[in-house]
């Protein structure tokens, strides 16, 4: 328990400070999208879900870090946690390889809203990009595994 | 009325304390976008909360630092090698810069004849960019200037090569910048051969620019320089904005597309330079007052 109190502020950071490195312009269209994944893993793991406070907070730094309107990353993290904490029973069920897959949907509903926001403010991308975090943080998945399992083991109910 | 105590189903439908966080934190969130950019309180939370994030932004900027640190370490041969090349080239600029300043004073005399509005040497001041386009859809920078320097929206950045952007939000401590690259960018453009007047348009992609609606027959070629015109008060006159690489003729279309990359360099470089021009009235430019200019004035 102390463990993970120390683990979840060291996580989120790092995670927050890795969307903000600078990569290379072949490669950063592809960034995944780790905050989500982080709230992701912690909604998986405790059946109470995570702190929604902490959640909408952090999706505010995000906001304010990549210079976008004010909620809406924040927003899209609410939405995408809420769909993870539903989708929980079926994440356990599955084995460890097949979470990655179910992930993609709530990570494609983080993506969607952030869309759809961007495109009722004028904002326009490109829709090819768009879907490529999707992939490479499904890919990413197993490997984080590890690492996000020092917030602890997923426990049923 | 076993069903209410006993192991039973409710009537009312059961929600999750999870679910009505997020419902009450997403209605938040909802009028918070929707208020952005309206609300001056909204601003000063940006603001603060800028504040208080920026030693992550510079910890998270260190690693090239360090990269430009290492670069300080040269040979001597190489230091010596390197003073031989300036020596000749600061020559070669001398030259030039005294037939500028000849053409110069002959463009300020010109100016004065025709009672032209605009003047040459404009204020400038060096500032560092701390970040480029964090998202792939926005091509934005970040400065290390803001308002405390007497940076205010809507100020033209350039770089050596030509115009970078403009000033689209400024915070205590460092302001954001609009690359001409992005989608929702426009600069009033001329073409430098001929004195066309048009407007060159962000296409998004990072790397090109969009004349759109010339008419059919205007005077564009492939190579042409385009240089800002100063119409519409926000950018400076006659800085280069691009070069045209391609004209695009549809068949039954009425107007043709030019486009053009921009001769400023977008993503490279660490430094870039802010213009403080004079701005005219009535165009709708926000303008700091005056003594904050006299401050950046101070050697």
């Amino acid at each position: 328990m102390r463990r993970r109190v120390l683990a979840l502020p060291i996580l989120l950071l790092a995670a927050i400070a890795l969307q903000l490195v600078h990569l290379p312009d072949a490669i950063a269209p592809a960034r995944p999208l780790l905050v989500p994944m982080v709230f992701a893993y912690w909604t998986y793991i405790s059946p109470a879900g995570p702190s929604i406070l902490l959640a909408w907070l952090v999706g505010l730094v995000l906001d304010v870090l990549l210079n976008a309107p004010l909620g809406e990353h924040a927003l899209a993290l609410l939405i995408g946690i809420y769909m993870v904490y539903r989708m929980r029973r079926i994440m356990l069920m599955v084995s460890f390889w097949q979470t990655a897959l179910v992930l993609a949907l709530p990570l494609g509903l983080y993506t969607v809203v952030l869309f759809y926001i961007d495109g009722v403010r004028g904002q326009q991308a490109d829709l090819w990009t768009r879907w490529l975090p999707i992939a490479s943080s499904v890919i990413l998945w197993p490997f984080l595994f590890p690492v996000l399992s020092m917030l602890g083991k997923p426990s049923r109910d | 009325m076993d069903y209410l105590s006993g192991g039973r189903r409710s009537p009312i439908p059961k929600v999750s304390t999870l679910g009505l966080k997020v419902i009450f934190f997403s209605l938040i969130s909802g009028a918070m976008i929707y208020s952005d950019g309206k609300s001056p309180s909204l601003a000063k939370v940006r603001d603060v909360a800028s504040m208080v994030l920026y030693p992550l932004e510079r910890i998270v900027a260190f690693p090239q630092d360090v990269s430009d640190l290492f670069e300080h370490f040269h040979t001597r041969e190489t230091l010596l090698e390197e003073n031989r090349e300036l020596r000749l080239k600061n020559l070669e600029m001398g030259a030039n810069l005294s037939r500028m300043q000849a053409l110069e004073a002959e463009t300020a005399r010109m100016r004065e004849l025709l009672q032209a509005a605009t003047t040459l040497g404009q204020q400038v001041k060096i500032v560092e960019i701390l970040s480029i386009a964090q998202d792939p859809y926005k091509q934005q920078l970040v400065i290390s200037k803001g308002a405390e320097d007497g940076v205010y929206r809507g100020q033209a950045l350039v770089d050596a090569h030509g115009v970078l952007g403009q000033i689209v939000e400024v915070n205590p401590t460092m302001s954001v910048a609009l690359l001409i690259t992005d989608a929702n960018h426009g600069i009033p453009v001329e073409v430098n051969r001929t004195g066309l007047q048009t407007i060159a348009l962000g296409r998004g992609d990072a790397q090109s620019l969009s004349l759109p609606f010339l008419s059919s027959n205007a005077d564009v070629k492939v190579g042409d320089l385009i240089v800002s015109s100063g119409l519409g008060g926000r950018f400076p006159a006659g800085y280069p904005v691009g070069e045209i690489y391609e004209i695009r003729n549809s068949p039954g279309e009425h107007f043709v597309e030019a486009l053009a990359y921009p001769t400023a360099k977008l993503n490279q470089g660490r430094q870039a330079l802010l213009i403080w021009g004079e701005h005219p009235e009535g165009t709708g430019v926000e303008t700091e007052p005056a003594h904050a200019v006299t401050k950046v004035r101070k050697p």
